[in-house]
């Protein structure tokens, strides 16, 4: 009869960390045998098997016991989820900004444009890279638990004065995603030569033309403010007087760069061949790359207007 | 109130002073079922797969002393408070007495 015993036991036993199996075995079976005897003064005779197969089934699944004597660490503890649920979305963010400028540099060298190719292409890419981020987070915050620094990054300091004063002082995250990805993504177009290859970059319908090189120049160094900008404010819980004020500057400064750029002539250069299925539409968009300009230039003058709103209510 | 979470409820309750309950117990040596039955006895009745692990926890923190003895012909492992634990019995105590008295004011009030 204490063959059942045995096999629950060692049906426990499989679920125990190694090293600890010997002794919770050990003082299970101590246990279980106390119980049992308990059954027996009870009852006033021995068990049968099957009321020992029910005294144990009673005591508990095998894998609920080990678990009560050797709790599983969790992959990540409740006191750790906020951390982990910060660090995810960052990395998530970072990932799809990746992921973005990755295929929006395919999709400039292409010579056709098949928007959902390119959907499929961003999602895939995101779950990919977004997988591995994932396991390496969660295999981190494990690793740390294990080792007891977990404790150490709960305990953050914070200031008072550094909390919103109200909901809309709050930083959102999006926003400062999306003018991440611009400034790169206008990074990447204005500097084609430093990544793409002579070839590939021959191949592009549209360059900006010799002589632009001004412009080029000013965008990079706006582009690479608000990269710096963008980058700090991930950094920040809510917008003070000096970075809103700036955030309006900034609009307003890409919003003269268009409005210089929509003055010039010539600012691009096509190099589709003559005959090109698409000539005419190129052919349009020469004619219409001054208006384009513009009404970026008014867009962003609107931004900067609701900015400086912004900022004068801080 | 739905008799399952007056039962959540009372279970919460009690979790907070088992700690206290085997504490205050093991001032004697006991083996896992001496030590349910003198809970028992005190009107304290907690589930063998409650206790049992909970006493182990215990012994791993350094609250109590354990010791493998042979007792009517068993290995029986019999644990008892360490100095570490006697003196955190006594810190518990004072916190029990003193919750204890501030509760039974508070509750006498609303029953008023």
């Amino acid at each position: 009869m204490m063959e059942l015993l045995d096999r629950y036991l060692d049906a426990i036993a499989v679920e125990l960390p190694k090293e600890k199996q010997p002794d919770i075995i050990r003082e299970l079976r101590a246990n279980l045998l106390d119980l049992v005897d308990t059954a027996r003064e009870d009852k006033g005779s021995e068990l049968t098997e099957a009321e020992l197969g029910q005294l144990l089934q009673q005591h508990g699944h095998p894998v609920d016991v080990a678990q009560r004597y050797a709790p599983d660490l969790p992959l990540v503890a409740a006191e750790d989820m906020p951390l982990y649920r910060t660090v995810l979305w960052h990395s998530a963010a970072v990932v799809a900004v990746l992921v973005l400028l990755k295929s929006l540099g395919l999709l400039v060298q292409l010579d056709s444009f098949n928007p959902v190719t390119l959907i499929i292409s961003l999602i895939a890419g995101f779950i990919e890279q977004f997988s591995t981020v994932l396991l390496v987070v969660t295999a981190i915050f494990y690793g740390a638990a294990h080792a007891g620094w977990t404790e150490k990054w709960r305990q953050r300091r914070f200031e008072i004065k550094d909390l919103p004063r109200f909901p809309q002082a709050r930083i959102r995250l999006s926003d400062t995603i999306t003018d991440l990805t611009s400034a790169a993504f206008l990074l990447l177009l204005l500097w084609t030569p430093l990544w793409m290859s002579a070839e590939a970059q021959a191949n592009l319908p549209v360059q900006l033309a010799e002589g632009s090189e001004f412009w080029r120049y000013t965008l990079t160094g706006l582009a690479l403010a608000s990269t710096l900008f963008s980058l700090y404010r991930l950094t920040q819980l809510s917008w003070q007087r000096w970075s809103k004020l700036w955030y309006a500057i900034e609009h307003l400064l890409f919003a003269l760069v268009f409005a210089g750029m929509s003055q010039q002539d010539g600012l691009l250069q096509r190099t589709v061949a003559k005959g090109d299925v698409f000539e005419h539409l190129w052919q349009a968009a020469d004619r219409s790359v001054s208006s384009v300009f513009m009404v970026t230039a008014l867009v962003l003058i609107g931004l900067a207007i609701l900015e400086f709103k912004r900022w004068y209510k801080l | 109130m739905s008799d399952e979470r007056l039962e959540k409820l009372r279970l919460e309750l009690r979790r907070g002073v088992l700690v206290l309950a085997v504490l205050a117990s093991l001032k004697q040596p006991h083996y896992g079922y001496s030590l349910r039955k003198q809970l028992l006895d005190a009107g304290i009745d907690i589930d063998e797969g409650t206790l049992y692990p909970l006493v182990r926890r215990l012994a791993d923190q350094g609250l109590l002393d354990s010791e493998w003895q042979q007792a009517e012909g068993r290995d029986r492992r019999y644990y008892q408070l360490s100095a570490v634990g006697s003196q955190l019995l006594g810190q518990l105590t004072q916190e029990w007495q003193q919750l204890n008295g501030s509760l039974a004011a508070l509750i006498a009030q609303a029953s008023v």
